[in-house]
């Protein structure tokens, strides 16, 4: 549980999920909501993965992210965006970096 | 300690207390031997389900979410059984006068498991390759009769807690065929061809 409040304890987590939400996605897609690198990103994939929240399966060349989160997560999800958590220094790596580019304006293209 | 430490410790004392209940009970009613003779058999088939599961386990690692479902499934049939051979236990002893106890807990256990149950619905992936309709659609669906089953359960179970019993009665008439038509007709009604993503 420590690893689900920890994934949702980032904004810009809590975004790719709530994209998620509307239909899985390719990393591609998800990546061109957010104005960073690919590493970072990976490693948002990768908390999110460990913490049970997105299942990842290959099609082909791309990588299909798909929401695999309980009610209850899904039901902390909400909880966690009208309080708006945010444990950026307790994070890892640096979220700060999602978190913060998160509200820019999207990346054109890719 | 996680779910799965709970439902493997739990199983075992939790079936070999309803035995001991059942065995109680036949002691103190005789008259109704059949009925302990066939809770006792179903404690059995638990039992021998359990230990095949754990087993199984041990052996598959893979296979553990599944086994974990079923072992939480054992682990909630043996609470019911175990309040209500323990309720009977009670009045048959003269310990308890209330005979509305024991059908309260366990019609509240089976709400938090329908609950229970509900809340792993989106959890459960099927692989993309096998999907026959739109993922976003199937993933749509999982939500959605996800929440409607942890809603009616933890509903019904509150109101089996809480209500006098006629009242809690017709909530669970209504909320559990409510439940079932919304589920299904949200997973029948407008299929969209699959889309490749």
């Amino acid at each position: 549980m420590n690893r689900v409040f920890k994934a949702l304890a980032d904004p810009g987590r809590r975004r790719v999920l709530q994209l998620l939400r509307k239909r899985p996605m390719s990393a591609g897609e998800l990546a061109e909501h957010f104005p960073v690198s690919k590493p970072t990103m990976s490693a948002h994939f990768t908390v999110l993965q460990e913490a049970g929240l997105i299942d990842a399966e290959k099609n082909g060349r791309t990588i299909i992210y798909r929401l695999r989160m309980s009610v209850l997560e899904d039901a902390l999800l909400g909880f966690a965006d009208s309080l708006g958590w945010d444990m950026k220094n307790t994070e890892a790596d640096n979220p700060a970096q999602l978190s913060t580019e998160t509200s820019r304006t999207p990346r054109k293209g890719n | 300690m996680s779910l799965r430490t709970i439902t493997n410790d739990l199983a075992p004392g939790l079936l070999a207390l309803t035995a001991a209940l059942a065995i109680g009970n036949w002691w103190l009613r005789p008259d109704r031997a059949s009925a302990w003779a066939a809770a006792l058999i179903v404690i059995g088939c638990m039992g021998l389900v359990w230990f095949r599961v754990s087993r199984a386990s041990a052996k598959d690692g893979a296979r553990g979410k599944r086994e974990d479902g079923i072992r939480a499934a054992i682990v909630f049939a043996a609470l019911m059984l175990l309040v209500s051979l323990g309720d009977r236990l009670a009045i048959a002893s003269g310990a308890s006068s209330s005979p509305d106890f024991g059908m309260r807990a366990t019609m509240a256990i089976a709400g938090a498991f329908l609950a229970f149950a509900g809340n792993a619905i989106p959890k459960v992936l099927t692989p993309l390759g096998n999907l026959g309709c739109d993922p976003a659609r199937d993933q749509a669906v999982r939500r959605f009769a996800g929440w409607t089953w942890v809603l009616a359960g933890a509903a019904v179970c509150v109101a089996w807690l809480a209500l006098p019993i006629a009242p809690a009665q017709t909530v669970t008439f209504i909320l559990l065929p409510a439940a079932m038509v919304l589920t299904g007709v949200q997973a029948i009604l407008p299929r969209t061809r699959r889309k490749s993503i």
